[in-house]
């Protein structure tokens, strides 16, 4: 079982490794960890202390992006939000994922009354919208970084609980399902080698692109002022901050937008790797036994095949034989 | 051993359907019973709910003289640890992201309960994979690098698993080609004799029918149409909508071939 396990896991890392996107998208992210590891502190005066004399200048030697409007250097601030940006959206979506998915999977496994409510709740939470659900979140906790990922978490907790809910609902009329109830499968093993295999990988994915949406919507919060507080910055706050001196600087709105674009590329990439890895109906290949002998009848049957040549004689006459 | 007295099966609405009308079968011990009809006439939905998938709304349903209608706790760990169903289409009743073997294992963990430890219950799948013919380089496939014919054997060998006293067979050739189905009919009746398992095999094919069965049940809009012996259906069909099924049956040389008036309407 344990030898099988291993097998089954480097075949996964082998899918994973062997598709370009998940190596170009691996790496990128790994640059951002360094950053988020490094944080608004591994980057010096630089990123945070403000020369007021400098403020909003465009590129030149010593600021290869210009300066914001405080005169600061955009190119390190903006890798110095790395850390919050990321962290803090990580943090709400995995919070939506971990309550919604939980929500979602009890819905779709409860009897139908238990489905009918709950359908219900979670179709009206969708109905008032992610912002307002997150302003609303943020007026009870208060402003602030903790407020704010809160707000986010709970605002995409009934997208996953709907995104949870169809996917076991899918899978539980499936006839393997009924096939694992008469051989009489616990319930702990429906639950986690029937269900949780089969929706695992789209799980995986919609995780990984709700992250760039996070950090979108953590963003929109910082607009409203609703998100972190100076003197604590993310890309979304310098966004905010960048669009208002546009015509001075653009680099200060354009530089963390970039960042926020490739992050949000680089995750949705992973996302994508990282379920085909999961999903063995997409990396294991065909038995290569079939495959050989399909070849090798295809060249018999290419041999039979009568050579199709043209009387040239034959061919004038049919010539004549048209107006 | 199966008997089924009286059984309605009504699907909930709206509208509410009646799949099986109020039928009586029974499925003697040691023997292959084939139950026929054609699309639509509830022969899936007494499978089901002879195995508990389906609720019964009318009459009884016992097994070795235990009721099992309806089963739940006590009765219906009775009825699964003796009696297993064969699903129709193998694609479809795997799980496509189990290795087979581990498909098989887990039937046979969940039948010897902790008797075994894992490593032996691997191996009692790969024996019993071994025994219903699918090759040992197959054992650690996904369900989607397999032909139908080898899923339909996985699936054999995980009912199997079990050692059910009683199998249900619902359209297990079905999907299958012809020289697929051939085989594995074989197997179905050489292990019903190694094994000595009842079995109710439901098809719309009468030539597997009539391959398989001792006793075979026609059925046609959820009511029982015909019941007898293999012989006495067969050969001296009582009921018209027998008949017209047998007329039906396509055979080389012409003399069974019957024009289209003969076959019932609807």
């Amino acid at each position: 079982m344990s030898s099988k396990r291993h097998g089954t896991t480097r075949q996964m890392s082998k899918a994973f490794l062997s598709s370009p996107t998940g190596i170009i998208s691996g790496l990128i992210l790994l640059g951002l960890t360094v950053l988020v590891i490094m944080g608004p502190n591994g980057f010096g005066d630089q990123a945070t202390v403000s020369d007021m004399a400098r403020s909003s200048e465009g590129p030149s030697a010593d600021h290869r992006w210009g300066t914001d409007a405080l005169g600061r250097d955009i190119f390190t601030r903006t890798l110095a939000a790395t850390r919050l940006s990321i962290l803090y959206a990580s943090a709400a979506v995995f919070f939506a994922m971990i309550v919604g998915g939980l929500v979602g999977g009890l819905i779709a496994a409860g009897g139908p009354r238990v489905r009918k409510v709950g359908g219900a709740v979670i179709d009206t939470m969708m109905g008032f919208g992610d912002i307002l659900l997150a302003v609303v979140v943020v007026a009870i906790v208060g402003v602030g970084a903790k407020g704010a990922v809160l707000a986010i978490g709970v605002a995409f907790t009934p997208h996953f609980a709907r995104f949870t809910y169809s996917l076991v609902d899918s899978v539980m009329v499936r006839d393997y399902m009924s096939a694992a109830r008469v051989v009489g499968v616990s319930k702990s093993g429906i639950g986690r080698r029937y269900v949780g295999r089969n929706v695992a990988d789209s799980l995986v994915i919609v995780t990984f692109t709700t992250v760039a949406e996070g950090i979108m919507a953590m963003s929109s919060l910082s607009f409203l002022g609703l998100g972190i507080q100076s003197p604590q910055f993310d890309w979304g706050q310098m966004l905010t901050d960048g669009v208002k001196n546009f015509y001075l600087n653009p680099y200060a709105a354009l530089v963390p937008a970039t960042l926020i674009l490739i992050t949000g590329l680089a995750v949705n990439l992973f996302g994508d790797a990282l379920a085909r890895a999961v999903n063995p109906v997409l990396w294991s290949e065909r038995p290569s036994l079939f495959r050989s002998k399909l070849r090798r009848n295809r060249a018999k049957a290419l041999a039979m095949t009568p050579e199709i040549t043209i009387d040239p004689a034959m061919e004038t006459e049919l010539r004549k034989g048209r107006p | 051993m199966l008997e089924l007295e009286n059984v309605e099966v009504t699907y909930p609405g709206p509208p509410p359907f009646t799949a099986v009308k109020g039928i009586n079968l029974s499925v003697p011990t040691g023997s292959t019973v084939g139950l026929v009809g054609e699309s639509g006439s509830g022969k899936s939905s007494i499978a089901r709910a002879a195995i508990g998938l389906t609720p019964v709304t009318k009459g009884r349903i016992t097994l070795d003289g235990q009721d099992v209608t309806n089963p739940k706790g006590k009765s219906l760990r009775y009825l699964r640890g003796r009696a297993q169903l064969v699903f129709q289409d193998p694609h479809a009743s795997l799980n496509p992201r189990m290795e087979i073997a581990m498909a098989v294992q887990e039937a046979v963990s969940v039948a010897t309960g902790k008797r075994l430890n894992s490593r032996e219950c691997a191996d009692a799948a790969l024996d019993l994979l071994d025994k219903v013919g699918v090759p040992k380089a197959a054992m650690r496939r996904y369900p989607h690098q397999l032909s139908g014919g080898q899923l339909q054997r996985v699936s054999i060998a995980r009912a199997l698993a079990l050692e059910p006293s009683l199998m249900i067979l619902d359209e297990v050739t079905a999907s299958l080609d012809v020289s697929v189905q051939a085989r594995i009919l074989n197997l179905l009746r050489q292990l019903q004799r190694e094994l000595d398992v009842s079995m109710l095999y439901i098809s719309h094919d009468l030539s597997v029918i009539r391959y398989l069965a001792d006793h075979v049940y026609v059925m046609r809009h959820g009511e029982m149409v015909e019941a007898g012996t293999a012989d006495q259906v067969f050969d001296a069909p009582q009921q018209e909508y027998t008949q017209a099924l047998l007329s039906a049956v396509p055979t080389l040389g012409g003399s069974r071939w019957r024009s289209r008036h003969d076959l019932v309407a609807g």
